[in-house]
């Protein structure tokens, strides 16, 4: 019970934090962005099914579409990472899989495991988003100057958040 | 038909991403360069109030209450010029901007004045005599503005005072610079000159300051300039503006065959 409350909370909490105070966050003009709900999305269990984190990703992101006015823009790179969770999990499975109590994070998995996973799911969001975002030819190196410098960022903000934050757990 | 089961079955992630996809593209692309409807009107409510707390929070310090005073009698002062000059907007609504975006392509700003203090759909933004943006959609106390800034909207505007009118746009890159189009090659003009609001549009009077033509060196396409401008709104510091109610947009719209308020 406890354990699958703190699970939820580790999806819900990013998304309301986001929705109260990251999404006015503004740094470095933008290029370096935090997408805090993003956080929440890359802790979803490693053991759920693909559609559960494909439909869970569309949901969030549609959530902060409707608190930023962006018109569907978050729910499509959403759906993005969603797809692309799944793909990046099974790349990045041990030799032997997971196991039922290994978690997407630092204290399970391991800092290179986290750091590397987290970086690839935020450079693929980031691409389709910023992409998306310029909407026109003459933007799109600046949008990928944005993606790659706020994918780095964010990684590096979420690795320190979940080092922060974690249980002392066990590790493989 | 078994075949085609099996194969929802085998790729239903894929279909389904497909599908959702297509919805967030569409509900994207067909926004119209901002948001409107009756979900936009909702999250502004409550958005609004939270964004108004916020701002609260960050301007404990800048003599909020005294300023707000200041403005209303600036904003009764300014009327009462446009009045004596005989000059559309008849009323001027101080308000203050709860948010602001200007790091995205379509930017937007939200403030804390709404239908129930007289705005509308369509009324210009302005800061001390410049032209900042219009309401795009309004709620009972907040309302939603696209600035200047917002690379999905062009905006009429005339080179100095009598000068021709042409096409001001923003690429997206520097929010102090936008672009001014469709402009004769044998326009006179030299860099600092003013560039005013022409006025067709109905969001702004005629002649109020935009910016001015930046020092660079214009873009020639073969027919027309394309002129950088520096703007004049300091779109950072954006923190209360005055909103121009009673302009001339609906009663240039009932006299448009088709338009949607003579359809009404």
């Amino acid at each position: 019970m406890n354990n699958r409350l703190i699970e939820y909370g580790r999806i819900i909490i990013p998304v309301l934090l986001h929705l109260a105070f990251f999404q006015y966050v503004i740094l470095a003009n933008g290029w370096w962005f935090l997408g805090f709900h993003l956080l929440g999305m890359l802790l979803i269990p490693l053991q759920r099914s693909p559609l559960f984190i494909l439909l869970l990703c569309g949901m969030v992101g549609a959530l902060v579409d409707l608190a930023a006015y962006e018109g569907g823009l978050f729910m499509s790179s959403g759906l993005i990472m969603g797809l692309a969770i799944p793909v990046i999990n099974r790349l990045m499975a041990p030799r032997e899989g997971y196991e039922n109590s290994d978690e997407p994070t630092i204290a399970s998995m391991g800092l290179a495991w986290f750091i590397i996973r987290t970086a690839t799911l935020l450079l693929i969001h980031h691409l389709w988003l910023f992409t998306w975002e310029a909407s026109r030819w003459g933007l799109v190196f600046s949008a990928w100057g944005k993606a790659f410098t706020s994918s780095l960022f964010s990684t590096l903000a979420f690795a320190l958040i979940v080092l922060l934050t974690q249980r002392q757990t066990k590790g493989r | 038909m078994r075949n085609l089961w099996n194969f929802i079955i085998q790729y239903h992630v894929i279909l389904l991403f497909c599908v959702l996809q297509f919805f967030a593209l569409s509900w994207y692309v067909t926004r119209n360069g901002y948001p409107r409807g009756k979900w936009v009107k909702r999250t502004l409510e409550w958005q609004g109030s939270w964004n108004e707390q916020i701002t609260k929070w960050t301007r404990l310090n800048e003599l909020a209450e005294l300023n707000q005073e200041l403005l209303a009698e600036n904003a009764s002062l300014r009327a009462e010029l446009f009045a004596a000059n005989q000059r559309s907007p008849s009323t001027i609504q101080s308000a203050e901007v709860v948010r602001f975006t200007w790091s995205n392509n379509a930017n937007y700003f939200i403030i804390n004045q709404g239908i129930e203090e007289g705005i509308a759909i369509g009324q210009g933004v302005s800061h001390e005599g410049i032209a900042l943006g219009r309401i795009a959609e309004v709620s009972d106390h907040y309302a939603l503005g696209v600035p200047i800034i917002n690379g999905e909207v062009e905006w009429s505007v005339r080179i100095g005072k009598d000068g021709p009118v042409g096409r001001l746009s923003w690429d997206g890159t520097d929010i102090t610079i936008a672009s001014l189009h469709d402009i004769p090659k044998s326009t006179a003009f030299s860099p600092g000159d003013s560039i005013f609001t022409s006025g067709f549009q109905g969001f702004f009077p005629k002649g109020m300051l935009i910016g001015r033509v930046d020092d660079s060196e214009p873009y020639f396409d073969g027919q027309f300039l394309q002129i950088p401008i520096l703007l004049a709104g300091d779109f950072r510091s954006m923190n209360y503006v005055k909103v121009l109610i009673g302009n001339e947009l609906e009663q240039y719209q009932s006299l448009i065959p088709n338009s949607d308020s003579s359809r009404k």
